[in-house]
């Protein structure tokens, strides 16, 4: 009786000893399972944002007097002066942590007869780090020493645009408009067609034709240029400088150019400011780099290098998708793009995950215009002290970016990234000597234990 | 503790020594792929980089 | 009490008299020896494991590489691939993160955001893990001996100038200018920082090398790359 009982023990306590290893192997391969689960996990796909405003007022230098603006497409100035353009495009994806705002409209900057008209642009954000870009046409001043015609110019504040902010497109009385919208219909043609690219016209006297279409087109890719006149408020007497009163630039800047889509400056992400009633998120972006291009254009319009101004843009989200978005623009979810995200987007703006900017490297060739002096295109050669390089023979085009901070090595902080482990030869002591420590204890507890067990 | 698992894997000799491999494979693989670079990312939570962004007013060209 | 019994109690508890202290000291011996494995075994993958890990990533990153320049992309996007970078003498090449967060630069080198690109005048600077599958070798190089950057445009050789051993402060020799970092840069530079000594942390190791050769894709691999296959 009692050897049958033993023997059924035995056997139930065998059962529960395979159930225990079973549990265990079982709690094993879901945890490893588990984290592989949470390793491929991928985020949706790109998801659209439905509106949002962008504000930015090209640079401070704006408040100068001599500074005239033109604006079409929509935009409209704020109280501060800032540009306010309207999105017509964005999407954002939390599996490629990318976000790209699309912003449509132009704007024309006229101070004597340097001209800039920034349209359409852009914020591509990625992991916390995001990049400003725009369409850019730039029509310079004339050479120093050639004395340029100036005539036109001191008509060209018509007195009926002085003074009133102007808040809707008008069509422009002819004359009204900076005499480099030659440089305007360039920037109408699809970067990628060289063909198509009428190029900035770079002499004085080319850019000072002003043929301008009457009609305000509204929508923005067309950059014509027929919005009002808007001041600063322009006194009649310093409407028209002549060349000489103003800060002659160097004259390594350039002429004319035409940029095309272009990358205008890095920005440092800031201040993000929900309106959850209205469901739109809010930031200002700083730029930490500008593209050096853009440094010349704007050096050539104002004579110095004046600061970029920040960017305040805004997105309105769908219901729901704030998390999501957040997560996005704060670069909480810098994943590596998923490889099949190629196709996975229909929407003409990709991310920068898969295409990034399809117009941007041809627009900048140099073959593009060929009026234009070469610092515009090729940075580097441009540099009067680059010197260094013996064997030039590629001029590819870059977007250079150009460190905003001048020697680099206060701006940036702190320290170089830690490269390496400390820890690690730490770690291999301690760890031998606990398994040799270990080792010793437990051979003095067996043997201590024979002794009671001798005992 | 060893000696604790060890008595209660089933089997026999072979059985015991291949149920105890499996047992430290999978502990390991744990360790490997789940909490080593959890750990990993942890300690270097605090490091400070040039990566910042500079908060200083960053707004003036290089002259 | 049977002897089956009796035998049965007697094979799974064998120790069962053994004294209380004794068996304390028993446990706290597999305890130090558990904690000891983990350690070593810790150790063994921030070596070994990161290791493996970055090259995985690496062979991701190439594949991205390649997709990006094949679609045109060419500004850097922080995270994302931008370039890639050979050292024929220690028969290497990485794809180039854009960034030098930990999170960056556990997937290979990483460059840091606003320094220069390849081929343009300042500083490209570049910072990479001292592990075997990046900077380990870092101080073999020696003067003259050519780093490549490749770009989706071009080849871009720089040639090792000088080699230096920093505190982790010393920013400056990422600034565009290295030389004089209040100046402004005058040549095209290219920097690479890792760790130093190896195992530690407590200093950097810092590669300047200055651009000596610039050929478009089109016009082949420049002749440093040639004899190598990296």
């Amino acid at each position: 009786m009692n050897g049958a009982s033993t023997v059924r023990r035995q056997r139930g306590r065998r059962h529960i000893r395979w159930l225990l290893v079973i549990a265990l192997v079982q709690l094993f391969t879901g945890g490893v399972a588990t984290v592989a689960a949470v390793a491929a996990t991928s985020g949706p796909g790109p998801r659209e944002v439905t509106g949002g405003t962008l504000r930015w007022s090209v640079s401070d230098g704006l408040a100068d007097e001599h500074v005239r603006v033109a604006l079409s497409g929509g935009v409209v100035q704020d109280g501060t002066g800032r540009f306010v353009f309207s999105m017509v495009d964005g999407e954002y994806d939390t599996g490629t942590g990318t976000a790209t705002a699309k912003y449509g409209g132009s704007v024309t900057i006229v101070r004597g007869q340097s001209s800039l008209v920034v349209s359409d642009p852009e914020i591509v954000v990625h992991g916390g780090e995001s990049t400003l870009r725009a369409e850019l046409a730039f029509s310079g001043p004339p050479a120093p020493s050639d004395p340029a015609p100036s005539a036109g110019l001191p008509s060209t504040a018509p007195p009926t645009a002085s003074g009133t902010p102007a808040t809707e497109p008008t069509p422009a009385p002819p004359g009204a408009t900076a005499p480099s919208t030659t440089a305007v219909p360039s920037t109408t043609a699809p970067p990628g067609t060289p063909s198509g690219a009428p190029t900035v016209s770079g002499t004085p006297s080319g850019s000072v034709t002003p043929p301008l279409s009457p009609t305000p087109t509204p929508q923005s890719p067309t950059a014509t240029v027929s919005g009002t006149v808007t001041p600063p408020p322009v006194p009649p007497s310093v409407a028209g400088p002549t060349p000489s009163s103003e800060p002659s630039p160097p004259t390594a800047y350039p002429t004319s150019m035409h940029l095309g889509t272009t990358d205008v400056a890095l920005l440092a992400l800031q201040q993000t400011d929900v309106k959850r009633q209205q469901r739109t998120v809010a930031w200002t972006g700083t730029p930490t780099a500008v593209s050096r291009q853009v440094a010349d254009a704007m050096s050539g319009l104002f004579g110095t290098r004046a600061p970029l101004a920040p960017v305040a843009f805004s997105l309105t989200y769908e219901q729901d998708a704030l998390d999501d978005l957040l997560t996005v623009i704060r670069g909480d979810a810098v994943t590596p793009c998923p490889s099949g995200s190629g196709t996975s987007s229909p929407s003409p703006s990709p991310t920068n995950c898969e295409s990034g900017s399809p117009s941007h490297t041809p627009s900048s060739s140099p073959s593009r215009s060929p009026s234009t002096t070469p610092t515009s295109t090729n940075s580097p050669t441009s540099t009067p002290t680059s010197t260094s390089t013996p064997k030039r023979s590629t001029p590819a085009t870059r977007t250079v970016f150009e460190s905003v901070t001048p020697a680099g090595g206060e701006s940036v902080d702190d320290t170089l990234p830690k490269t390496g482990d400390g820890y690690v030869l730490p770690l291999l002591t301690v760890g031998l000597g606990l398994m040799v420590g270990g080792g010793i204890t437990l051979r003095a507890s067996r043997r201590a234990g024979y002794l009671g067990d001798d005992l | 503790m060893y000696a604790w698992i060890w008595r209660r894997l089933p089997g026999r000799l072979p059985v015991r020594v291949a149920l105890a491999v499996a047992l430290a494979a999978g502990v390991l693989a744990v360790l490997w792929f789940g909490i080593f670079p959890l750990v990993d990312g942890l300690l270097n939570l605090e490091d400070v980089t040039v990566e910042q962004p500079p908060d200083r007013e960053p707004l003036q060209y290089a002259p | 009490m049977t002897t089956a019994e009796h035998a049965t109690l007697a094979k799974e508890e064998p120790e069962v008299w053994e004294p209380r202290r004794l068996r304390v000291a028993r446990l706290a011996g597999e305890l130090m020896l558990t904690c000891g494995v983990l350690l070593v075994l810790f150790a063994a993958y921030a070596v070994y494991g990161k290791a493996w890990e970055m090259d995985n990533e690496q062979r991701e990153l190439g594949a991205e590489l390649d997709r990006r320049w094949a679609s045109g992309a060419e500004a850097p996007v922080s995270g994302q691939p931008m370039a890639r970078l050979h050292i024929p003498k220690l028969d290497r090449r990485w794809a180039v993160t854009e960034g030098v967060t930990q999170a960056d630069l556990r997937k290979g080198p990483g460059h840091y955001p606003r320094t220069a690109r390849p081929g343009e005048i300042g500083n490209v600077a570049v910072a990479g893990h001292r592990i075997s599958s990046v900077f380990w070798d870092l101080d073999r190089l020696r003067k003259g001996d050519a780093i490549v950057a490749e770009t989706k445009t071009g080849w871009y050789v720089y040639r090792v100038v000088r080699e230096r051993v920093v505190p982790p402060t010393a920013v400056e020799v990422v600034a565009p200018n290295p030389d004089h970092p209040d100046d402004p840069p005058a040549k095209a530079m290219l920097t690479l920082t890792t760790c130093n000594p190896k195992f530690q942390n407590y200093q950097r190791l810092i590669v300047h090398a200055e651009l000596v050769e610039e050929r478009a894709k089109s016009e082949g691999r420049p002749a440093a790359l040639k004899k190598g296959r990296a």
